[in-house]
């Protein structure tokens, strides 16, 4: 019953015009920006992170949330399209979902993956709204020790479950907490890491860092491949769009498991969307009676891993609004959007943010339910988007980041450090350092060190009492495990082979 | 020229920007900061544990890239985009103030067009009026966002 209610409360908040409008905008941009090949989530949800200021916590949070699993709609039309990602978590899809375009059979494919996202949305709402009580009751018990552990385990596990080398991603981590402590330091007011700038004071623009890294450094990726190559864009035809009986016969399994295993990939720290999806199409693989079919235009390949992206990418949001430990970039950044409105995030969010709590999860199935009709009968306006050119839209995303980030403060300062940031980025880049740890790591930072002053004067000094408290131990194990884990050579073999196809 | 190319090659870089940043934080740390101690840590404690962590890990990823340095190069960089993009946020910066959003968007919408070779003067400067137009209606009319359209360069 007291679901019940809770969800009531949540259509209560979701149904004002206000807040229905920002879903609409969210879930439209999110479809828009994937759909658009070379435009990702996390560059928009930075982008449209200063423009969230004037709303209240639940219309901000209800937008970019639409924009994160928005995108994940739009990435699937462009992958069995024109068999780019148009969204990293599409990825995978390309490989079947292209096949059956080219097949004559484009229209079958969107409609699973629309109707097995939205099925997994709906799924993932729920399961969200059940655990979120148990969850927090479980976070509320947490001392400063635990709490310590718990971001250790995450930002570890961030690292364990991205690709590439594992030491530079660990450096990374370290990279955002050392620049996360820039700033007056909370407990004694003392300015650190300023090097003379007053401006630095409030920290470093998590805003300008996010856009700069993620927005200007990924134009400039695209434009070297420009140089490198440049980009096909042959529009395949789409059709009528009504499965037959038999695809939606073969698709019930995928969309069920792919659901599931997102779920709970989801919530994992570092998961999210992508693991997910690139999981449910080695899992379809193996279960399938018709193995041979896959990377042939077997819509189960498109079923699962579309169904399991849009599972992964929601139930991301676990960790983040019952605990307050974002589990990857977009999670982090969301994070990032309710401190800038003033919210401590954390197990209490549930109990003072209520409207914003319940808002947001119910939110996410009526954003799903928008994003069905916005990718089904409305494709054809996504079509026609692939076919503005990326020379005019590269012009318009640096000035957005721009007006975006010297709106937040009404100054240039930050719009100076997007110029270093958006360069750094663009080195890291080539240097095969990712940036997701580090925002991560920015992030955390403040938490983590506040949380281990606390607990080092709780146990006056004695580091070993991490180790005595049974849950922060656990915690630190499990991360230590991860860590070791991931060094073995066959799993970190296994972990090349999952995300070699990102690239 | 041997010696840049070894700084250059993709790990090495790397460990030296970690082992640079940890110095830069950790010195400042050090000299600046009051450590405090293990009970009562001062705002310098956890930002010193890091930069030592920074450098460890730095060292580690230049240890680790010493063999391989000479098949890891950095690689041939566009510097035509990286210059025009970086560039144009700067002038966005320096023009938004004394010129408003107007001039602003405009012209660092001229100058990002230049990073690619693909754009067309023409191209460039109809994309860069529509962008102001789009702007203006979505950021000072739709959102009220706090800019002016023109600056004081224009009163």
């Amino acid at each position: 019953m007291e679901l019940i209610n809770h969800l009531i409360l949540g259509f209560g908040v979701v149904l004002t015009w206000e807040n229905l409008l920002f879903c609409f905008v969210g879930c439209f941009l999110g479809t828009a920006i994937g759909v658009l090949p070379g435009v990702g989530p996390l560059a928009t949800i930075a982008m449209l992170l200063p423009l969230t200021y004037s709303m209240g916590p639940e219309t901000a949070l209800i937008m970019l949330a639409g924009i994160y699993y928005g995108a994940l709609y739009g990435g699937s039309t462009t992958a069995i399209l024109i068999n780019l990602p148009g969204e990293s978590a599409a990825a995978v899809t390309t490989i079947d979902g292209y096949q059956m375009a080219q097949q004559g059979r484009a229209g079958p494919a969107l409609a699973v993956a629309a109707l097995g996202s939205f099925f997994a949305g709906t799924v993932v709402t729920l399961l969200i709204a059940l655990v979120a009580r148990p969850m927090t009751k479980l976070a509320l018990s947490f001392g400063s020790h635990e709490y310590f552990a718990l971001m250790v385990l995450g930002l570890i596990s961030s690292v364990a479950l991205a690709h590439g080398s594992l030491v530079k991603a660990l450096g990374m981590i370290v990279f955002g907490l050392l620049l996360g402590m820039t700033g007056i330091d909370i407990y004694t007011g003392q300015s650190r890491f300023i090097f003379g700038l007053i401006e630095l004071s409030d920290g470093l623009d998590l805003v300008a860092i996010a856009v700069g890294l993620f927005g200007v450094s990924e134009i400039l990726r695209n434009l070297q491949m420009e140089q490198d190559g440049g980009r096909a864009a042959s529009v395949a035809k789409v059709g009528s769009l009504i499965p037959t009986k038999e695809d939606a016969r073969r698709s019930i399994g995928p969309v069920l498991r792919g659901t599931a295993l997102g779920s709970f990939l989801g919530v994992l720290p570092g998961g999210g969307a992508l693991l997910s999806s690139f999981a449910s199409y080695t899992l379809e693989k193996k279960v399938s009676r018709r193995p041979h079919e896959f990377g042939k235009g077997a819509i189960e390949g498109v079923a699962g891993p579309e169904s399991a992206n849009n599972a992964g990418a929601q139930s991301a949001f676990i960790p983040m609004l019952t605990l307050g430990i974002p589990g990857n970039a977009v999670t982090a950044l969301m994070l990032g959007a309710m401190i800038l409105q003033g919210i401590t995030p954390g197990p209490n969010v549930l109990n003072q943010q209520p409207e914003m709590f319940w808002g947001v999860i119910v939110s996410m199935w009526v954003g799903n339910l928008m994003l069905v009709i916005l990718n089904l009968p409305l494709i054809g306006i996504w079509v026609s988007m692939l076919r503005v050119p990326y020379t005019s839209l590269f012009p318009a995303i640096v000035v957005f980041c721009c007006i975006g980030v010297f709106s937040v403060h009404n100054s240039s300062f930050g719009v100076f450090q997007i110029t270093l940031f958006g360069a750094l980025g663009y080195v890291l880049y080539r240097l095969e350092a990712e940036p997701a740890p580090f925002i991560l790591g920015f992030i955390l930072g403040p938490m983590l060190e506040e949380h281990l002053r606390r607990a080092m004067i709780i146990s006056r000094g004695d580091a070993t009492t991490f180790f005595e408290r049974p849950i922060s131990a656990t915690l630190l194990v499990l991360a230590v495990l991860a860590l070791v884990a991931v060094s073995l050579p066959y799993l970190s073999r296994k972990r090349e082979e999952i995300f070699i196809e990102e690239d | 020229m041997q010696i840049l190319r070894f700084i250059t090659s993709r790990d090495i870089l790397l460990g030296l920007i970690y082992v640079g940043v940890g110095l830069v934080y950790g010195i400042y740390a050090l000299v600046d900061l009051p450590m405090g101690t293990a009970t009562n840590m001062g705002p310098g404690y956890f930002p010193m544990i890091l930069s030592v962590l920074m450098v460890l890990i730095g060292v580690a990823v230049v240890v680790a890239g010493v063999p391989h340095w000479r098949t890891k190069p950095f690689g041939a960089v566009n510097w035509r985009s990286v210059i025009a993009i970086s560039v144009s946020t700067l002038v966005f910066g320096l023009l938004a103030r004394p010129a408003g959003m107007i001039p602003a968007t405009i012209a660092t919408s001229l100058v990002a067009s230049l990073a690619s070779r693909h754009v067309t003067w023409k191209g460039a400067i109809l994309t860069a009026i529509i962008l102001a137009g789009f702007c203006t209606l979505v950021f000072i009319y739709g959102m009220q966002l706090p800019i002016g359209m023109f600056g004081t360069w224009f009163r």
